[in-house]
């Protein structure tokens, strides 16, 4: 009796023993092995499924990178700890995408990651002369002595309308690669161009058109108009964009000043709710020296192949043969509200007047409250001037409307991808004379969106009833009643 | 093992149990469901991701009878008696509650259908939630059984279950107090002073922490983006779990009196 207890205390033993050297191993061979897949393997484990590619290296960033030189070396540091959770911050679309980056640079690029403010001497390891204002959670990437700073603001795009509307922030548009190739470019590339934006007239905003200069390495400036305004000497373009006051005598003369030393001005107004009542008369002032006029009036379509609504107040418009090139595919361009361009009665014959953009020949201009012309006739939405027989002569494009340029209607209709946002690239591009251009699409963020015409009210309440209280009652009383039948059991 | 599956898969329907589950999952995917729709902007993700947290509830509430009930009722002894192995019935048990989910998920399938009826859009990244959800819910439901395997009360495996789960998705939080407690407790050591090889092993205990963390694993799945690292991250975790559900039902026969 006291061997077979004996037997069976030591079976159990070796059994305890073997059952929890077995778990320990079990547990361990787990975590090794999981490690090792992280380490190892994680890379090509990984598989971008998404139709969009959110953080994959796109084809043309690639042959972006492949075309720097070889021994470029690019450092981008992250001014934070690397979180390890991204979902639904700002870094979603950049951590993955700069990952992938590195991979894909051939040891061109490199990323870290240094919190700032427990590691304060990066700041002076990157910008010794201290001339960069660096700040905890943006990117600064580092090449040739010179640093960029990325903010993870600048990585995306809003809706702009959703904002003004609903006063919240909807993203649209993934930025990140787009950002990071400017911001490479602008880097490795010697030779930049600065342009500034008009600013202190209401204007609106225009980020589509910085990250459009960027590509093209022209750094962007705001010029507030004052009463010591005057246009710098190192301006190569100024823009007049979606302005809402009418410019001041002195800023209209230094604006004449600046095209007669061979300026090129960029210039588009829209007709608005807050401008419409304004008839820009310094505005024409400056533009009459090019011999051209922005009417107060508001151009309304009636070819029903044009117009885009139905009252003909946003419609397609026509790029005239000549200016055919700054459209390089077949897709159309389009706007709303627009204001007539016209010739203006200059007499100066050295001036050289085009139209760039056309309506149809069925079009009128009224205002909003009545028709100003009674006969059909084509205007211009856009035109072009310049100087003949000048070595360096001025150059000016002036559109009546804002929606080649404004963030409102560009981030509702594509961004930078958008025909109208690749024209005013174009057109810049011309003004310019550069080539050295990034051409990265960005990436749109899937749009979740319910058809507006399915989701009624009744529908919504039809839904709500069904889910949240016929499906769950269903199933309570179904319990109640196997309860019922089984209690006794 | 299919036999045990099917005894315990039928015997969620047999009580109340099952349907109390279906039920309460339904009101939960349908008011997270109907709160975007009444947006007019549905993602089918956003909605898994909401659901995720729901674990907390639902799986103590399905695996804790699962052996605790038995050895309650003294049936435990069948498992050692009858002609299935351990595993046969550890894993039995893992399927039939693991389909419970699948049968719940059936809601959020109505709600992809509904949602692909009205206009919305359910992309890869929905398809992919809906594989980390079931692969989180295997995770979790292996945890649930190896709580009813050790303790002998229905309601302590349930806390036990509960309190594991919740620790796990906190563990981001967790992660970062351990951290900032070290560099805390660093400083008054240094009176004050930072010492940077410290704060380093602070930095890699959080990181080593986290690296636990399943959710974090897998949160890039609702972007598109598939981590098979991460798929076996689970599956092994899983694995681990039954195995020690296992061990521990090995170990109680072998010291039946």
């Amino acid at each position: 009796m006291s061997k077979n207890s004996k037997k069976t205390d030591s079976r159990f033993k070796s059994l305890k023993t073997f059952s929890t050297v077995s778990c320990i191993i079990v547990i361990a061979i787990a975590i090794i092995f999981n490690v090792l897949l992280d380490q190892v393997l994680a890379p090509y484990l990984t598989f971008d499924l998404s139709a969009t590619k959110q953080n994959s290296i796109t084809p043309e960033f690639k042959e972006f990178v492949d075309g720097l030189p070889s021994d470029t070396k690019v450092r981008i540091v992250g001014l934070f700890e690397r979180p390890d959770d991204i979902s639904g911050s700002a870094m979603q679309y950049v951590i993955p995408m700069l990952d992938n980056l590195v991979k894909e640079s051939d040891g061109k690029i490199s990323v870290e990651y240094v919190d700032i403010e427990k590691n304060p001497a990066i700041v002076t390891e990157l910008d010794p002369e201290g001339l960069v204002n660096f700040e905890a959670n943006t990117f600064v990437l580092n090449c040739n002595s010179k640093n960029f700073v990325v903010t993870p603001a600048m990585c995306f795009m809003i809706d702009e309308y959703y904002l003004a509307q609903y006063n919240q922030i909807k993203v649209i548009e993934n930025m990140a690669q787009v950002t990071f190739a400017n911001a490479i470019a602008n880097l490795t590339n010697p030779n930049h161009a600065k342009a500034y934006f008009l600013s202190g007239l209401n204007e609106d905003s225009h980020e589509y058109v910085d990250v459009i200069l960027s590509s093209l390495c022209v750094d962007s400036v705001n010029l507030p108009v004052s009463d010591s305004f005057t246009v710098p000497d190192d301006c190569e373009i100024l823009f007049i964009l979606g302005i809402n006051q009418d410019l001041s005598e002195k800023v209209a003369f230094e604006i004449k000043e600046y095209l007669q030393r061979g300026g090129k001005l960029f210039v588009a107004v829209s007709y608005t709710q807050d401008n419409a009542y304004i008839d820009f008369k310094n505005l024409n002032d400056v533009l009459h020296d090019m011999n051209i006029n922005i009417d107060p009036y508001v151009i309304c379509e009636n070819d029903t192949s044009y117009m885009l609504d139905g009252m003909g107040l946003e419609s397609y418009l026509d790029v005239t043969s000549e200016y055919s090139s700054l459209l390089t595919d077949n897709s159309r361009v389009r706007a709303s509200y627009m204001r007539p361009v016209r010739e203006y009665d200059n007499p100066k014959t050295y001036i050289n007047v085009a139209p760039v953009l056309q309506t149809s020949p069925n079009c009128v201009v009224g205002t909003e409250r009545e028709q100003i012309t009674a006969n059909f006739t084509q205007l211009n939405a856009g035109m072009y001037a310049t100087y003949t027989g000048m070595e360096n002569p001025p150059e000016v494009y002036v559109f009546g409307t804002n929606d080649f340029t404004n963030d409102a209607w560009l981030s509702q209709n594509g961004g930078v991808t958008d025909p109208n946002a690749r024209f005013t690239k174009e057109v810049i591009k011309s003004l310019l004379n550069v080539d050295n251009t990034v051409n990265i699409s960005s990436q749109p963020i899937a749009n979740y969106s319910l058809n507006s015409g399915k989701v009624t009210a009744n529908s919504i309440v039809v839904i709500t009833f069904f889910l949240i209280v016929i499906i769950p009652l269903a199933f309570i009383v179904i319990a109640a009643f196997v309860y019922n039948k089984r209690k006794n059991l | 093992m299919f036999a045990v599956f099917k005894r315990e898969f039928q015997s969620f329907f047999r009580n109340p149990t099952g349907y109390v589950a279906l039920a309460l999952f339904s009101v939960l995917s349908g008011f997270t469901f109907v709160m975007q729709l009444s947006s007019a902007e549905v993602n089918i993700s956003s909605e898994i991701s909401t659901l995720r947290s729901f674990f907390l509830i639902l799986i103590p509430i399905i695996t804790m009878g699962f052996f605790a009930e038995d050895k309650k009722r003294g049936t435990e002894i069948l498992y050692y008696t009858s002609p299935v192995s351990l595993w046969g019935v550890v894993i039995g048990k893992f399927l039939a509650a693991l389909s419970l989910f699948g049968v719940m998920f059936i809601n959020v399938f109505i709600h992809m259908f509904i949602t692909g009826f009205l206009g919305g859009v359910v992309d890869i990244g929905s398809w992919g939630s809906v594989i980390v959800y079931f692969f989180l819910a295997a995770l979790f439901i292996s945890i649930g059984i190896l709580a009813s395997s050790i303790v002998n009360d229905q309601l302590l495996a349930a806390c036990f279950t509960f309190v594991i789960i919740l620790l796990i998705q906190l563990t981001n939080t967790i992660s970062s107090l351990a951290t900032a407690a070290l560099v805390s407790l660093l400083a008054v050591s240094n009176n004050g002073a930072s010492n940077d090889k410290l704060l380093n092993i602070c930095t890699k205990i959080s990181d080593a922490i986290c690296w636990f963390d399943p959710f974090s694993k897998t949160t890039n799945f609702r972007s598109g983006i598939f981590s098979l690292t991460a798929l076996i991250f689970c599956l092994s975790a899983t694995f681990v779990f039954l195995f020690l559900t296992y061990r521990n039902l090995e170990k109680k026969r072998w010291t039946q009196k």
